[in-house]
């Protein structure tokens, strides 16, 4: 009967179809699974001593006998290492310019050996895993004076998603014959809770306690959710640590806005001057310097 | 406001829809069962208490829920949150006025990317509530409840088999609500309730609160 068919057809085909509402979850929860899971897993460096890199591109004898009037340690993300001659035009302009320590996060080997080698100074660097793109992801401690002792310090609590392993790196750096414990400091991001993140704040508290008198813990916090960066700075107060960076401001642009990750502590040490170069330096996070007063 | 107070305002928003979930413990539920053929819907809006950091802090947590009655003495329904589910049913046990007593039995999955110690969004959890029942007069009625609920928590990575980072948790909780009729469809409940998680391999962890407000109406299906 053709003439009743593509009505019967289409009833029939109306009242046989298949619910939609399994077909459209199961992709849909697919689609959301991989999505949540798409990160591929961070390759991390587990090794507790390496890999490590360092250099010396100091003039000979420019600095290890004499004895300075003030000590600047500037701190700075580069952001993946990827603009490394901005950087380096911020680093040799005022007030950055004869930083005595600077300490560099989100760093590759080939990126600190070039600051080092056209600021003239000496580093060690540590990578804590590798990126997506195959690049190394770590901390620096550069330096106008002898590195004489480094150090990585694992931390605790790799975030949930990637499994990515943080680090600091500790060096002591010879200032004119008195060492100072510097450490490069790169928490976690918010999506580690801040508890997670003040443990590792504490870990590396707990490192250098006992080690040299004149202490530098400076880098990027990763402070920005609310109450954290208090929560930081109470930290390090209970611990005798003073917030040498205190009043700098935001450190960072981001879409949603300024936001001060970035931050020094320091221990026997007193802060003259401190400030954010917020001139373009090749980076989403602007440098922090500040100055100290030399105990004579 | 500000460009400075901007970012500022977003991640409170953020915490706001984010941070909630299983953090909470309330369920703001009495004892006495749905009738059958009866679906009652609510709203409630709860304050959570929670650690972060080293600090203690309040959130909102608004909640849909709603309860559908299945027999004479059980009913189901669950609650719904931004970020997480939990559907149970309720036994009604005891009858003996002025008292009621009642088993809830629930299962929920929930996701809480912002955690404080640990960082473990996907959670899953399996337990259940007593729920006792003080009819005062035909208003006013106080429901106290304990609970037992059985946590998997663990990294997004769950999905991919990779477990390290997951914990156990069984969380002994109290809570203590009362009740008022508005009229015989709507009820509003305030309730407020403590979690004692503890971790099965790392020990306690910090406590949870909750204190909320529930209005819930209830509406006979036509036969």
């Amino acid at each position: 009967m053709p003439g009743v068919e593509p009505a019967a057809r289409t009833g029939a085909h109306r009242k046989h179809l298949p619910r939609k509402g399994p077909l459209v979850a199961l992709p849909c929860t697919l689609l959301l699974l991989t999505l949540l899971t798409g990160c591929p897993l961070a390759e991390n460096y587990a090794d507790e001593g390496g890999p490590r890199y360092s250099g010396d591109h100091r003039a000979p004898g420019a600095t290890s006998a004499t004895v300075p009037s003030s000590l600047t340690v500037v701190t700075f993300n580069l952001a993946f290492a990827e603009n490394v001659t901005e950087a380096i035009t911020a680093l040799t302009r005022p007030p950055l310019a004869d930083a005595d320590v600077i300490v560099m996060q989100e760093m590759d080997a080939p990126a600190v050996e070039r600051i080092a080698s056209e600021l003239g100074l000496t580093y060690v660097y540590y990578p804590a895993s590798v990126q997506v793109d195959g690049g190394d992801f770590g901390n620096a401690v550069l330096s106008r004076w002898p590195i004489t002792a480094d150090w990585k310090l694992g931390l605790p609590h790799d975030d949930p998603y990637r499994k990515q392993h943080r680090i600091a790196v500790g060096a002591t750096v010879d200032v004119g014959g008195t060492p100072v414990q510097v450490v490069s400091v790169h928490n976690a991001t918010p999506i580690v809770g801040l508890g997670g993140r003040l443990d590792q704040a504490e870990t590396i508290i707990n490192a250098v306690d006992g080690r040299e008198p004149l202490q530098v813990i400076a880098g990027d916090f990763n402070t920005s959710d609310p109450g954290s960066l208090d929560q930081t700075v109470k930290l390090f107060s209970e611990r005798g640590y003073q917030w040498s960076s205190e009043g700098v401001g935001d450190t960072v642009d981001s879409v949603i806005g300024g936001l001060p990750l970035d931050s020094v502590f320091t221990r026997g040490l007193t802060p003259v001057e401190r400030g954010v170069d917020r001139r373009p330096a090749g980076s989403d996070h602007h440098p922090v310097w500040v100055r100290f007063a030399w105990p004579q | 406001m500000t460009p400075r107070h901007a970012p500022r305002a977003l991640w409170v928003l953020g915490l706001l829809l984010l941070a909630p979930g299983c953090l909470s413990g309330a369920r703001n539920l009495g004892a006495a069962t749905t009738p059958v053929g009866t679906t009652e819907v609510g709203v409630s809006m709860n304050a959570i208490a929670f650690e972060r950091g080293r600090e203690r802090a309040y959130l909102p947590n608004p909640e849909l829920t709603f309860r559908k009655g299945a027999g004479d003495n059980w009913d189901w329904g669950g609650r719904l949150t931004l970020l997480g589910l939990e559907l149970g049913t309720r036994h009604r046990l005891v009858e003996r006025s002025p008292w009621t007593f009642s088993v809830a039995p629930s299962a929920g999955v929930w996701f809480v990317p912002v955690t404080n110690n640990t960082t473990e969004p996907v959670n899953l959890r399996l337990g259940a509530q007593a729920l006792l029942d003080y009819r005062i007069n035909p208003t006013w009625t106080l429901t106290g409840g304990a609970s037992l609920m059985g946590t998997f928590a663990g990294p997004l990575t769950v999905f991919q088999g990779r477990f390290n980072g997951s914990h156990l948790l069984a969380s002994p909780g109290a809570s203590l609500g009362v009740a008022y009729r508005l009229n015989p469809s709507l009820e509003l409940r305030a309730e407020g309730g403590l979690e004692l998680p503890l971790d099965l391999r790392e020990g306690r962890r910090q406590p949870t609160g909750h204190l909320g407000l529930s209005l819930r109406w209830g509406r006979a299906s036509r036969r």
